[in-house]
Parts: structure tokens; C-alpha cells; sequence
């Protein structure tokens, strides 16, 4: 039995080993151009398809044009800070994620049923998605804003 | 109820409180299911029901009072003290589990083949994650096999019994969740299929790191557990 535990436990080191494997080289640089940029909304158009909405908030903060703050969770990448303003929790505030991107390659990225955001006439729906499961698509708009629930 | 039973109850949800406090800034790594497994396993489904109630009621204090979470909570575990506390007293149900696992294995698979309608972002690690459970459903159901039928070694079917229960209990976790918090939400259909999908990015971590706790910590922790309820119930 020590020996089977054994085999087991080398089969689990090694589904470990490919999962850590696998979350890697998702990523890629995305190219984003900033359209707005205050304490409470950031206005984001894609130029380029590819990686996602974190990569380009990540080559914008490189950049200078945009600061933020966040941590990984269960669902992705969950962002606490924009541009050093952190919602305020009693009030119920949260950074919610607006884009224009719908359905893509068969996948819903947004949903108008949870809210609207209009951007110079452009509608952009509530996104299905956090910041690292966004894809960028070159043309499309994504907004970060502080709402209340 | 003894007072000293309550005491028992009331320490091990600090605890529970505790560990699920504690690696909740891990992404992916939780270890309630094992500690309250072992305990449940151990004290028995009268002490592991007061204890599901008044953990999933108290963590509300560290992590915010939300009726969908206090629901979702009080009936999961709810249920995983009843399945845990009765496998360990009786050890008939044992059986049940790793014959579920097929179905587990079944389903991974499917799934892994077929592709889940998910971020293009998440798709290659989900799909990863979808094998990984089908070879752990695997490896586990040919452990109970050896362990049952060719090893005859009780311990080691037991082993393999409770760790498949772990599995299909962590992904009933979700499932349950893929019901409850859309009802109480009031999402429609389309929204509900796709916080279902949205889902497996959470379950399949839990769900490999429930395989991998309890195959590995079951057996010390039960043991733990075991010699201090015997001088629990002796003092």
C-alpha cells in the first residue's frame, strides 16, 4: 500500500507541476490607448487584438498614464485601487467594468441585463468578466468607473 | 446537550474560522474541507451539524453578511456533516462514493474534450485543470480497486472512500452555488448558464486541492481528532 501512496503522491507533485504550467503563458502584451484617466473612471481602447484587459492596464501603468492595485483571487484578478482611489466599502462603492465587447469567438464578455455605461454615445454593457479574463480586441472600449450596489 | 460538548462545537468553529480566514489570501488553497471532515468523521453528524450552523453563521463576521453566502453555507455544510459524520459511523456508505467517482471522471472528461464556453483568457488553464481532476477521479477509484479488492487493506479503501467523498462534495459546493445564489440574485437563464461556466475557474482548483489535502491529511488529522475526543469523552 506504502507503494501505490508512493506512485500517487509522484501523480499529484506532477498535476501540480502542470497546472502551475498552464496558468503560466496566458499573457501577452496588449496595446491600449488611454482616452481617460481620473480618480474614478479610466477610459481604455484596444488597438490591437490580444492578451487581456490586465496585460494593457499593466503596459499603461508602465507607461505612467494610469496607477492601480489589486490581488489575485479565485476568479481572476480583482482590483482594489485606481489611480490611488480605493472604494469605500461602507458606502458600498466597487470598481465596476463596463465594455463594448459582446459576444466573441462564442463567448459572452458582457451583458447589458446588469447595467449600461454610455461613453460619447457609445454604449458599453456590464462585463461578464474581471480585469485578467478580458480579452483586448482591437476597436473595443473597456471602462473602469466606482458604482454603488 | 452537555456543556462541554458545546465547548467542543464552539472551539472547532473558531477554528474553522480560522483556517478559512487564514488562506483565504491563498488563491485556490483551502483546507476547511479536510479539518472538518476529519471532524465530523470523528465526533459524529450531532456535533458536526452544530458546528456547520454556527461556522457558516460566525465567519459572517470576517467576511460580511450576504443571504446568498448564509444560505449557500448553512446548507452545504449542513449536508457535509450529515454525509461525513454518518461515514464514519457507519461504514456501509463508503461504498457509495468511489462508484460516484466514475461519474466525476465521466463528466472531466467530457468536458475536457468538448471545452467549456469560458474567457478565451481561461480556456487552456480550465481545460488543464479538467484533466487533472479526470486522472485524479481515476487514480482514486484504481486505489479504492487495489485497495479493496486486491490489497483487501480496509484502511486504504477507507482512505479512498472518504477522499472521493471530498471531491464530489467540493463540486457540489459549487453546483450548489450555481442554483442557489442565481435564485436568490434573481439572474436570468443566460446569465445563470454563464455563472455556471464562470464557475469551474474556482471549483476545479478547490476541487484538486480537496483531492490532494484529504488523501494526504486524512488519516493524521482523523487520528488527532480521534485521540482527543477519547479523552474528551473520558475527562
Amino acid at each position: 500500500m506504502k507503494r501505490t501512496a508512493k506512485i500517487i503522491a509522484v501523480i499529484i507533485a506532477a498535476v501540480i507541476a502542470a497546472i502551475s504550467l498552464a496558468s503560466c503563458g496566458e499573457n501577452s502584451s496588449a496595446g491600449a490607448k488611454l482616452l481617460r484617466s481620473s480618480d474614478k473612471l479610466v477610459i481604455i481602447e484596444a488597438e490591437s487584438t490580444g492578451g487581456s484587459l490586465l496585460d494593457a492596464l499593466n503596459a499603461l501603468k508602465e507607461e505612467g498614464g494610469l496607477s492601480f492595485e489589486g490581488e489575485d483571487g479565485d476568479y481572476g484578478y480583482f482590483i482594489t485601487s485606481v489611480n490611488g482611489y480605493t472604494p469605500d466599502a461602507s458606502a458600498n462603492e466597487y470598481w465596476a467594468i463596463y465594455t463594448t465587447l459582446g459576444e466573441y469567438e462564442g463567448v459572452a464578455y458582457s451583458s447589458a441585463e446588469y447595467g449600461t455605461y454610455d461613453y460619447d454615445g457609445t454604449t458599453c454593457a456590464s462585463a461578464s468578466y474581471g480585469v485578467s479574463g478580458l480579452i483586448m480586441v482591437e476597436g473595443e472600449i473597456y471602462v473602469l468607473t466606482v458604482e454603488t450596489f | 446537550m452537555k456543556a462541554k460538548r458545546l465547548a467542543l462545537c464552539a472551539v472547532m468553529t473558531a477554528l474553522l474560522t480560522a483556517i478559512q480566514y487564514a488562506f483565504s489570501f491563498v488563491s485556490g488553497i483551502e483546507l476547511v474541507t479536510v479539518f472538518f471532515l476529519c471532524f465530523c468523521y470523528a465526533a459524529g453528524p450531532r456535533d458536526g451539524l452544530l458546528t456547520a450552523v454556527s461556522f457558516s453563521l460566525l465567519r459572517c463576521l470576517l467576511f460580511g453578511f450576504f443571504p446568498n453566502v448564509i444560505l449557500l453555507y448553512i446548507v452545504y455544510y449542513s449536508l457535509f456533516a450529515a454525509v461525513f459524520g454518518l461515514m464514519g459511523s457507519r461504514p456501509a456508505i463508503l461504498k457509495f462514493f468511489p462508484a460516484a467517482m466514475l461519474v466525476l471522471a465521466a463528466a472531466s472528461g467530457y468536458f475536457a474534450v468538448k471545452g467549456i464556453p469560458v474567457s478565451a483568457l481561461y480556456k487552456t488553464r480550465i481545460r488543464v485543470m479538467l484533466w487533472v481532476l479526470f486522472a485524479l477521479s481515476a487514480v482514486i477509484l484504481i486505489f479504492y480497486l487495489a485497495a479493496a479488492y486486491v490489497k483487501r487493506s480496509e484502511s486504504g479503501a477507507e482512505l479512498a472512500s472518504v477522499t472521493s467523498a471530498a471531491v464530489l462534495m467540493t463540486v457540489l459546493f459549487t453546483l450548489l452555488d450555481d442554483f442557489i445564489t442565481p435564485l436568490t440574485m434573481g439572474y436570468s437563464s443566460e446569465a445563470a448558464l454563464g455563472y455556471f461556466y464562470g464557475g469551474f475557474l474556482a471549483m476545479l482548483p478547490q476541487t484538486i486541492c480537496a483531492a490532494v489535502s484529504v488523501f494526504l491529511l486524512f488519516r493524521p488529522i482523523k487520528g488527532v481528532f480521534e485521540r482527543f475526543l477519547r479523552g474528551f469523552k473520558a475527562g
